[in-house]
């Protein structure tokens, strides 16, 4: 290879040229910057996640467990050498002197500087950090407006009386709303003691808040323990634990950032192939002079892949820049705007794999057309030959090699070999449709030619076959590109929808615990006197597992080989009886069976994580002691519960006509519109119905919106960057096909056809373009949503119709603006400029 | 011998149908020889010409191009074959319109990585056809005559052993047409090269040593004209 000439050649080559390639710069400027924005805010989400997540635990790791930590345990624990508070929280009855009233509450007995991470929100702020100094006590908000009681006032829990110190606006705890229901009063956890309610035999839960040095891996830390702790009853959870459960609600939002970026990197590439392809084009002349005397075939593609290359990573460079920037500058300008605020940091990973995506996908999408110049013939300078440039062999080789790293970037950024395949596939297919729909086009139109249609219409339709048209080109990329955004647009509907519908907003608030079965009616008919919807109203029995596979309990525990966790196994089952399966949840082995038929055998349904921890399946035999009642039952079914929703979930769930006549209690779920209609509901409910008690999750979820409402913007931004990309690359590509018709235009003007001839001929060609691109690309995009929201996004699937009527007409419109636009261009250059071979 | 053309023959595949547009073509030009082809159009003229300089390949026969077989060499080493030992000259001269014309005279030679004394010999070659005041103008700056000026440049900077040209003077008005055709046979006297034109123009198939008329793809005459004088 002739180094020197070739660098020379390629930039002397390109001094004239430099402006065909603005489209190629500005497709990989831009793609490459939103994939670098993309990257970071999924990067900045995720360590809000971790914020948040840390902010919900309060701590970076807990330990908690019916009894205090038992001495053998200690040691490692000290080994942590962290910053540590201990709490005991009780369920209780307290007695408020002021209008002498009981009311079952939560107490929290709290030591130490806990809550780490996060805040404990009172009114006075200042209580939260006074409350441990005597006899103080922080209430739970709503339980003071239900009573009118304020600070001041006192409450008496066990033997001591405490001055109410502050309103607990938010407490800490498990977002389980099925654990905690009873209203909370914080009090220093010295002195628990006095209050005598620490006796042996009632049910207290003992947790130690820890914060570590921010370089201990606590998640190795628990896994070399977690047995040894285990056997203790004690529990260990780190943040990212808590954070898998979060990440559980938002994985939708992660896979949708995702394709995002995939989407974005693909329009770019849609940029760099057409218009690489365009400039080979316009340079077959040049190679075949060049190959005439004397260059090698490989040289000449040499020449223009180095030049190609360059500005490639010219371009790549300077999208990794300016997606940095957006990064850093977009937080500033949108100050106002944004619903949160920003702490936007320009993520290394996310530069480093834009550059590595950027650089891979410009080289391989170029490479396709550019292969082609090794076939351009030195013939060509004695006979302008119709095809100019013959596809190469080569090329599959360089499809495959796109292809694999489409997949490869997926994978990189899902993790699932699975969904990387099935995505790359899809697009693959899509690009083959409309490939076929091209071949189709271009065939059809020949074969059933309107031969009696006007000139204009006849020239127009017949530019759609004639050599070196435009047709697979063009229909290709506005298809892909029409198709990508209407994807896009029919995603961010879909999980926006979503999104919104886990927020606060839907989410039901309240739960009632503690109700008679008699009462059923009655507690319905309060709820609904207050205009409030009953999200659910269902049975409760507490029962103790007694044994299962046909030992008992306690053989269980004294097996050491036992693969069942200890933890599942001393739980108390709260079990919840009903005919039919509730749609939020999901059937994973097995049939369920609503009700008892009467048979030898009563087959219950169980959570998928309680199977789990007692490692039993389908048939197995589990026998239940329903305070003294033995029942044997069967595994008959394994569900998944879906956790998104705050209603309460059963682990263990009956067949009806079994457990009737069983003690037990109801749990009613409920929303409440605001603060207020809370208070008042608690006071008719408590009035009328003393043992039931009412529990606010409004302060839960408030935490739970805050991140909700930066999910939503998050979408609605990055679709909408990733909507302008697309818009850009389309209409520089249809800007470009204007190199594509000029010689045959500005002939025909030569041969005398008027202006307005052109126009139409034009108009003729790029209205049957739009059309059939546009219905291509919407019907592939339609059908691409409907796989990704049931196989990816497990959301119900609708569109409404009516904007991708608007996303049609938009299209066509622009392609036949464009068109004209390009054609104004031709009828403005006089023909003389041709006649020089420019 | 320079070149040898042995039972050529050339055939199109057609949609349906075959077209032999060269057939049974034999003849052979010694050093130095100044040789015309002409025929009435689409007689195979430029097709020929394309077998003879090595930028198509027979469907069969043998051509042998300063001593080596051209029909068994790979694309490769015909490149080398033309950059070394041929010239082109073409009716629409062909030059690179992204170069300037000092820089189009130069790419045979560069392509030889001759980089020292390129530019001498390209700047020398730019006088000698009158254009000494031009280096820098892109084609698209130079009139019709100037363009195929600077190709004949072009041509003869490598020191070509033979020199192929295609309608030197098809695109070009009858005065700008022999300021060219002269310099043609200046340069071609003083370097000594084997020239065979493709023309329609008697008067200048005249002006060389030997016609070959074709046509409907077969030789119909071949003979010599002793016109010395004329030269
Ligand atoms: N790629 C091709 N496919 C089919 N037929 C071809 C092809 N190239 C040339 N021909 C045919 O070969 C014949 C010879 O063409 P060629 O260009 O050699 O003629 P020519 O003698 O140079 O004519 P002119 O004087 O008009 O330039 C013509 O009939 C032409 O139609
Ligand atoms: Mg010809």
């Amino acid at each position: 290879m002739k180094w020197s000439l070739i660098v020379n050649t390629a930039i002397r080559d390109s001094r004239k040229e430099r402006s065909k390639l603005i489209l190629f710069m500005s497709s990989i400027i831009l793609g490459v910057a939103a994939l670098v924005a993309i990257n970071s805010f999924n990067d900045n989400l995720l360590r809000d996640i971790e914020t948040q997540s840390k902010s919900l635990l309060g701590a970076d790791m807990t330990v908690s467990g019916n009894t205090p930590i038992p001495e053998s345990l200690a040691m490692s624990l000290d080994s942590l050498q962290a910053e540590q508070s201990s709490e005991i929280e009780l369920f209780s009855m307290s007695y408020l002197p002021a209008i002498d009233e009981s009311q079952f509450v939560r107490v929290v007995g709290l030591t130490g500087g806990f809550p780490y991470y996060g805040e404990l929100l009172t009114e006075p702020a200042a209580a939260s950090t006074t409350y441990q100094s005597g006899s103080y006590a922080l209430v739970d908000d709503g339980m003071l407006l239900q009573y009118g009681l304020s600070v001041g006032d006192s409450i008496k829990l066990g033997k001591v009386t405490f001055a109410i110190h502050g309103r607990l606006l938010n407490a800490f705890g498990s977002i389980d709303a099925g654990t905690s229901f009873a209203p909370s009063v914080y009090i220093a956890g010295t002195k628990m003691r006095d209050t005598d309610l620490l006796q042996p035999g009632s049910l207290v839960n003992y947790t130690q808040y820890y914060k570590t040095a921010p370089d201990i891996d606590l998640d190795q830390w628990k896994k070399v323990r977690r047995q040894q702790f285990r056997n203790a009853s004690q529990r260990i959870t780190t943040i990212q634990d808590q954070r898998e459960n979060l990440q559980e609600a938002f994985a939708n939002l992660n896979s949708f950032l995702n394709i995002v970026a995939l989407i974005s990197l693909l329009l770019a590439c849609i940029g760099v192939a057409s218009s690489v392809l365009i400039y080979v084009k316009t340079k077959v002349q040049s190679i075949a002079i060049l190959r005439c005397l004397g260059m090698k075939s490989q040289e000449a593609f040499a020449v223009y892949f180095l030049q190609i290359f360059v500005l490639g990573l010219i371009s790549v460079i300077l999208g990794v820049a300016i997606g940095s920037i957006i990064q850093l500058i977009l937080p500033i300008i949108l100050k106002s705007f944004l619903p949160y605020e920003v702490s936007m940091r320009i993520s290394l990973s996310a530069m480093t794999k834009g550059f590595v995506m950027g650089i891979l996908s410009t080289t391989l999408f170029a490479l396709a057309p550019l292969l082609s110049i090794r076939s351009v013939t030195p013939l060509q300078t004695l006979r302008v030959s119709d095809d100019p440039i013959k596809p190469d062999p080569v090329r599959w080789i360089v499809y495959g090699l796109i292809v694999l790293s489409i997949t490869g970037f997926l994978y990189s950024l899902t993790g699932s070999i699975r969904d990387s395949v099935l995505f790359s596939g899809g697009i693959l297919v899509a690009f083959l449709v409309l490939f076929a729909v091209a071949k189709l086009v271009t065939w059809s139109v020949r074969k059933y030619f309107p031969k009696r249609a006007s000139f204009v219409v006849r020239q127009g339709l017949s530019n759609l076959y004639r050599p070196n048209n435009q047709t697979q080109t063009l229909i290709v990329s506005i298809g892909l590109g029409t198709g990508i955004l209407t994807l896009l647009f029919i995603l961010q509907g879909l999980i926006l929808g979503n999104v919104e519908g886990m927020g606060a907003g839907n989410q039901p608030n309240m739960i009632v615990f503690g109700i008679e079965s008699d009462q059923r009616a009655e507690i319905d008919s309060i709820t609904q006197s207050y205009e409030m919807p009953i999200i659910q109203n269902v049975p409760v029995v507490t029962m103790e597992l007694a044994g299962w596979q046909g030992r008992s309990k306690k053989e269980w525990l004294r097996d050491t080989t036992r693969t069942a966790s200890r933890r599942t196994i001393n739980r108390e089952a709260r079990v919840s009886y009903q005919a039919e399966m509730s749609p939020e949840e999901e059937l994973i082995e097995g049939t369920y069976t609503g009700v008892y038929d009467g048979g030898d055998s009563i087959m219950i349904s169980l959570d998928q994580r309680y199977a789990d921890g007692l490692d039993v399946g389908i048939g197995d035999d589990l026998t239940w002691n329903v305070q003294g009642t033995l029942i044997t039952t069967y595994v008959g079914s394994i569900r998944k519960i879906n956790f998104r929703k705050m209603e309460s979930r059963f682990f263990i769930l009956f067949p009806t006509g079994v457990l009737e006549a069983a003690p037990q209690f109801r749990i009613l779920v409920t929303k409440s519109p605001d603060k207020q209609v809370t208070a008042d509901y608690r006071n008719s409910v408590v009035r009328s119905m003393p043992n039931a008690s009412v529990i606010d999750l409004g302060n839960i979820l408030v935490t739970l919106n805050s991140i909700i409402t930066k999910v939503s913007y998050v979408i609605k931004f990055m679709a909408g960057f990733s909507i302008l990309i697309g818009l850009i690359v389309l209409i520089s590509s249809l800007f470009l096909s204007k190199y594509q018709r000029i010689r045959e235009s500005v002939l025909l003007r030569t041969l005398g056809a008027v202006e307005n001839k052109i126009y139409k001929i034009n108009a003729v060609e790029y209205l049957a373009l739009g059309i059939l691109s546009a219905v291509t690309g919407i019907l592939l995009a339609v059908s691409g949503s409907y796989l990704l929201a049931t196989w990816v996004f497990e959301l119900d699937f609708n569109i409404s119709w009516i904007p991708l009527l608007g996303i049609f007409l938009f299209i066509i419109v622009l392609t036949l603006l464009i068109g004209l636009w390009n054609s104004r261009d031709v009828v403005s250059r006089s023909p003389l400029e041709v006649l020089r071979g420019v | 011998m320079i070149l040898e053309a042995k039972e050529i023959k050339k055939i199109y595949q057609g949609v349906n149908k075959e077209l032999t547009v060269l057939d049974n073509i034999n003849f052979q030009v010694e050093q130095g020889e100044i040789l015309s082809i002409v025929g009435p159009s689409g007689s195979g003229k430029t097709t020929l010409l394309g077998l003879c300089a090595g930028l198509d390949n027979p469907t069969s026969g043998v051509l042998t191009l300063a001593g080596e077989s051209i029909s068994q060499m790979t694309e490769n080493q015909k490149a080398d074959l033309r950059n070394r030992k041929v010239g082109f000259i073409f009716q629409n001269f062909q030059l690179l319109p992204t170069l300037t014309a000092l820089e189009n005279v130069m790419i045979p030679l560069e392509l030889q990585e001759r980089t020292e004394g390129a530019k001498a010999i390209a700047e020398d070659l730019l006088e000698r056809v009158g254009l000494s005041g031009r280096h820098n103008h892109y084609p698209s700056q130079l009139s019709g005559g100037e363009q195929q000026r600077v190709s004949l440049a072009r041509a003869f900077s490598n020191d070509p052993q033979i020199l192929f040209a295609d309608e030197p003077t098809g695109n070009l008005d009858e005065e700008t047409g022999l300021i060219v055709e002269n310099l043609l046979f200046e340069l071609n006297r003083e370097k000594q090269t084997t020239l065979i034109i493709v023309t329609h123009d008697l008067d200048l198939a005249n002006k060389t040593d030997r016609i070959i008329k074709l046509k409907g793809g077969r030789i119909i005459s071949d003979q010599n004209v002793n016109n010395a004088s004329i030269r």
